[in-house]
């Protein structure tokens, strides 16, 4: 604990240092260049999405698109995705993306509007040479849990599991709290990383390994991780929408109360438009219903 | 004092060079004493050099242990090992992808229980590393390791706040960390333990008897000054780490120093005594020259001295001298030529140019040796101008020495070589011819006569016709020099007396009777 606690700084100042280096770059360099620019930023997952929705976005709204979200793990996240939608004023249009949902405590106090995109499957990660290939949920809620401890005890080799978690953004609902609701259940003995690079890569560390991340992760041809089945479903959409996936998240974009025209146009497009639908049945993400989320203001 | 600047500069080149030789020696041996004290000061340095060298190597190892140490996947893996109980495959490949570039001997992690959880093979260290721990908190300790010795610097590994175990990383103090000392240092390294050699760069060391004396030892009858490596913290405490330098090389060195000094010396010495010999033959050979020019001055003589070009003071003295010489030749010409003349002006008469009477006392003497000598005649002529008051009285004196001129010329142009004409009188002159017979005189007489009779004097467009009368006697060999040139005027004049009394202008001898012969007197002497 005192090391993690000495460590904390560093991460701190690491993405601070990020935020300065793509915000300032923002304002100054990319400003003065693509002053028309629709700008978004968020969390990796969903700029994943938004990345490979860009042409189709800028032929819709007729306007060159920026955007900020690769690698969540040196900090561009969802705080960062709220930021952005934050930012927006008459001349500098913005958006922001999330990889979860926002509670309405969120969405209240930075008055936002929430779009949801869709629901991206939660992958539970096990290592390539591990026998296992299907776990029930409860299995799996369990080894989180840490009461099993033993790949043995769910069919698979004599291997102790080493339990890996990314246990981020803890006020909000939804994605790894549909395996253990509170972090506070998961099994003591784990690794808790700080981001799905390192999830993947201490999953190709240990052969008894046991982890999750989003469905959009784009793993390496040399990963030695596999996504194992619940209850002998995929993590497929399909399995998602009927229900028997039990592992989620959703993504969704945000602006603030007054987006433009423009901004709305483009947020449309991706919840809609075929290509999102393509990007969709790539990452078995399943789209969810274009309506504009808006609560009621406190 | 020495007299002579030779003798002085002689005496200042030995000085100088007992000088050089009083110092090269005192340098010899005052350097013998600061190289034993400055190989000893090296000794020591060095020691204390490989002692600072030792410990930041030392600092480096332990740098790297808190470096893997504060690895926090390093820790996650080793939690796993110990607290979930998996293979330690994933922490030996992220260790060796993470830290193999690590410039270490052995890596070593233990867990609290004491398993070993990286570096299976190196279950000596892990005893070596848990025995320290168990006595010491120190994160240093050196620990045997073959002959060599190993230092071994660890750290506690913590996660969630309890200790996980120790990281142990060592570096070892083998042959090549020997050797590469032995390159900066200069000397050789000894690691040894109960009184043995265990190892060291010394060839032929190893396994030897380590006996310290005096801080020295003797290995294969060669002395080294030894010097100990601290290494603080020991766990076998029967380890050591010496330091030494081969007395032999330090002695070399002093040989080296000596022949350096020596060789200094001698050069020193040579150049000086060639210097000194240069500037006692540059500064003598002058002044020798002036020496003997001067001694030659002294007796008289005024030699030809050579100017040099050289422009150092000797030499200018040398030209100055020179040039004085040369004045003193030009005045000494001037006087002999002025004497020489005060000595024809004595001899001769002014207004002929002939010989005065004077002279005649000189050189009658010599010819009448020389007659003698020779057996020959020594004739008198002796003539007078026939009617020279009339001359004068008719012409003029000044006519009168003209004419008087005009026969001194006829005289010189008749006369040989060998024979004195004299002006004795007025008109008076007298030629003294040796010949070897009484008649050369008389014909010689008679020749002047006739000679002057047909070539008269021209005075002022005037031809003055003069003749003489002649009067010739021999000299009688019997005779004293002086009574002899008395007789030999007394007869010349009695001849002359009858050639004027019988009418001028002609030669008389004397005695006129031919059987009087001069050398019958001669003889009768003899």
């Amino acid at each position: 604990m005192l090391t993690a606690c000495k460590n904390t700084p560093a991460l701190m100042t690491q993405f601070i240092c990020f935020a300065c280096l793509a915000f300032g770059f923002h304002s100054s360099a990319v400003g003065d260049n693509t002053k028309d620019a629709l700008m978004g930023a968020g969390a990796h997952f969903a700029w994943i999405v938004f990345d490979a929705l860009k042409e189709d976005l800028e032929k819709a709204t007729g306007r060159e698109t920026i955007l900020f979200g690769e690698n969540s793990m040196l900090g561009v996240g969802c705080n960062a995705g709220i930021k952005a939608a934050k930012q927006n004023t008459l001349t500098h249009e913005t958006f922001g993306f999330v990889c979860c949902p926002l509670s309405d405590d969120e969405i209240n106090k930075h008055q936002l509007i929430v779009y949801p995109l869709a629901k991206e499957p939660v992958l539970i990660l096990t290592h390539k040479s591990n026998p296992v290939n299907n776990l029930s949920i409860e299995q799996v809620r369990s080894i989180f849990r840490g009461d099993i401890t033993n790949w043995e005890e769910v069919g698979g080799d004599v291997r102790p599991i080493v339990l890996i978690s990314r246990l981020h953004c803890k006020s909000r609902p939804g994605h790894w709290k549909t395996i253990l609701p509170d972090a506070k259940e998961f099994r003591q003995e784990r690794l808790n990383v700080k981001s799905a690079s390192a999830m993947v890569q201490r999953i190709n560390d240990f052969k008894g390994a046991m982890g999750h991340t989003g469905s959009t992760w784009k793993f390496k041809p040399t990963d030695e991780v596999k996504a194992i089945t619940i209850d002998g479903y995929g993590p497929t959409a399909k399995n998602l929408k009927s229900g028997a996936y039990p592992f989620y998240r959703q993504m969704s974009a945000i602006t603030t109360r007054t987006p433009s025209t423009d901004v709305i146009k483009l947020i449309k497009e991706a919840q809609t438009g075929p290509a999102f639908r393509r990007v969709a049945e790539q990452y078995q993400l399943l789209p969810l219903m274009p309506k504009p989320h808006i609560t009621s203001q406190k | 004092m020495l007299p002579t600047y030779r003798l002085r500069l002689i005496a200042y080149t030995i000085l100088l060079v007992s000088f050089l030789t009083i110092t090269m020696a005192y340098t010899y041996y005052y350097s013998r004493d600061v190289i034993l004290e400055e190989a000893e000061n090296s000794v020591t340095n060095a020691s204390l050099l490989l002692n600072g060298n030792i410990e930041r190597e030392k600092k480096e190892l332990q740098r790297y242990t808190e470096i893997v140490r504060d690895d926090l996947r390093i820790k996650e893996y080793v939690f796993m090992l110990v607290k979930v109980g998996t293979d330690n495959e994933a922490l030996t490949s992220l260790y060796h992808r993470q830290y193999d570039w690590l410039p270490v001997k052995r890596h070593l992690i233990l867990g609290t229980n004491g398993t070993i959880l990286l570096g299976n093979k190196h279950e000596d260290l892990a005893n070596a590393v848990k025995k320290h721990i168990s006595i010491s908190e120190e994160r240093v300790f050196y620990s045997r390791l073959g002959n060599a010795i190993e230092m071994i610097t660890w750290a506690p590994v913590y996660y969630q706040g309890s200790r996980l175990g120790v990281i142990a990383l060592t570096h070892v103090f083998d042959h090549s960390w020997l050797e590469k000392h032995y390159q900066y240092s200069g000397g050789y390294l000894f690691i040894e333990s109960n009184g043995v050699i265990l190892l060291s760069n010394l060839p032929d060391a190893e396994n030897k008897p380590f006996i310290l004396k005096d801080g020295m030892m003797n290995i294969s009858d060669e002395f080294y000054q030894i010097r100990p490596i601290s290494l603080s913290s020991k766990q076998d405490t029967s380890l050591h780490l010496w330091y030494g330098v081969s007395m032999r090389s330090l002695l070399a060195k002093l040989e080296r120093h000596s022949r350096i000094v020596l060789l200094l010396t001698l050069s020193g010495a040579g150049a000086i005594l060639w210097l000194g010999l240069i500037i006692v033959r540059n500064f003598n050979k002058p002044l020798s020259e002036l020496m003997r020019i001067t001694r030659s001055v002294a007796k008289g003589h005024l030699p030809v001295m050579t100017q040099t070009k050289k422009k150092n003071e000797i030499h200018m003295l040398s030209n100055q001298f020179a040039v004085m010489l040369q004045a003193l030749r030009e005045k000494q010409e001037e006087i002999d030529r002025v004497h020489q003349e005060l000595e024809q002006s004595a001899i001769t008469d002014s207004l002929t140019q002939l010989y005065n009477r004077r002279h005649l006392q000189d050189v009658f003497p010599r010819l009448m040796a020389q007659a003698q000598r020779d057996h020959l005649y020594l004739a008198g002529i002796l003539m007078d101008l026939d009617h020279f008051k009339q001359i004068n009285d008719q012409h003029g004196h000044l006519a009168g020495d003209q004419c008087l001129t005009h026969l001194s010329q006829l005289l010189r142009d008749i006369s040989r070589t060998n024979d004195y004409v004299f002006r004795i009188g007025g008109e008076e002159f007298l030629v003294l011819s040796v010949n070897d017979s009484p008649k050369a005189g008389q014909i010689l007489g008679e020749k002047i006569r006739s000679t002057l009779e047909q070539h008269p004097a021209s005075v002022k467009d005037t031809i003055i016709t003069i003749t003489t009368s002649i009067g010739i006697s021999h000299v009688n060999n019997s005779l004293h020099a002086e009574e002899a040139l008395t007789s030999l005027l007394y007869y010349a004049d009695k001849a002359l007396y009858q050639a004027k009394a019988n009418g001028r202008n002609q030669v008389k001898l004397y005695p006129l009777q031919t059987e009087h012969d001069p050398r019958t007197i001669w003889n009768n002497v003899s």
